[in-house]
């Protein structure tokens, strides 16, 4: 799934009953906008930066960089050690599975070389 | 050198410890959608830990095999794989109300535990006797788990972590 297709999807996992005059008020896109960019067109990078930025706020950042602050200064490293291999766990498969399929593998084993 | 290793990396080793594979041959073993299985080769290949050979089939690079197992048996890299599986099953429980986790929390006699050692017993001896290959593809193999600890003990471990 590509970068795009996750946000949309998680903004409407967050937002599941919102209608698109809300989510145009919201991210300040135009409601037909709007429409197209649910049915499949190409995000601009703008259009993807307000989604981004409302999910983020809903999330609570802020809460999540406070707790990730005192674990760093609390917890055994251990403990810690644990929660960045999950972390970069998340991070991996999230990768995995955003993966667009190529062009072939000798495609990508070129540019590597 | 450490690899942090996820579980469809690991599961995408494991099958091509059994045999060289293309990437559609790896597909279908792991029932991993395509474009999954070309970005792990990408990745696997990027570490050296995965050899591209004839016939466009791919193979453990051999070389590296005893540090691949090292880092597969990594207790702190176990421990968050461990963690995923179960953590898969309790979802699946709670969201879907499958039957895939199970957990009580019991009292027992000295009787009572004498019983459930001897089954556990049995249990073990007979997924001990089942063969280690088979021609099975890697994702139909079962993830069994089971285990037991006082419960008092757990929280204490939980304090002390």
């Amino acid at each position: 799934m590509c970068l795009q297709q996750t946000i949309l999807k998680q903004y409407r996992e967050q937002f599941p009953s919102e209608t698109l005059a809300v989510t145009s008020e919201k991210t300040g896109i135009q409601v037909t906008r709007i429409f197209r960019l649910f049915n499949g067109s190409t995000m601009k990078v703008n259009e993807l930066e307000a989604f981004d930025s409302i999910l983020n706020q809903n999330f609570n950042n802020n809460e999540f960089m406070k707790a990730a602050k005192e674990c760093l200064g609390s917890l055994s490293q251990e403990r810690l050690n644990n929660i960045l291999i999950q972390m970069n766990h998340a991070l991996k498969v999230m990768n995995f599975n955003q993966a667009v399929k190529p062009f072939s593998i000798n495609t990508q084993l070129n540019a590597l070389a | 050198m450490h690899f942090n290793l996820t579980l469809i990396e690991r599961m995408i080793l494991e099958s091509l410890r059994q045999n060289h594979k293309t990437a559609i041959e790896l597909s279908v073993c792991t029932k991993l959608e395509n474009n999954i299985v070309h970005h792990v080769l990408t990745s696997l290949i990027s570490k050296n830990l995965i050899t591209l050979g004839p016939n466009r089939t791919y193979g453990i690079n051999k070389e590296l095999n005893k540090q691949i197992i090292n880092e597969l048996n990594d207790k702190n890299n176990m421990m968050v794989e461990i963690s995923e599986i179960v953590n898969s099953c309790i979802r699946s429980t709670l969201n879907a109300q499958n039957k895939n986790f199970k957990l009580k929390k019991v009292n027992m006699s000295e009787k009572e535990e004498k019983i459930f050692n001897g089954l556990l017993y049995n249990l073990e001896s007979f997924l001990n006797e089942l063969p280690q290959s088979r021609e099975n593809k890697t994702a139909d193999q079962k993830l069994i788990f089971w285990g037991e600890e006082n419960y008092g003990k757990v929280v204490q471990d939980i304090l002390a972590y």
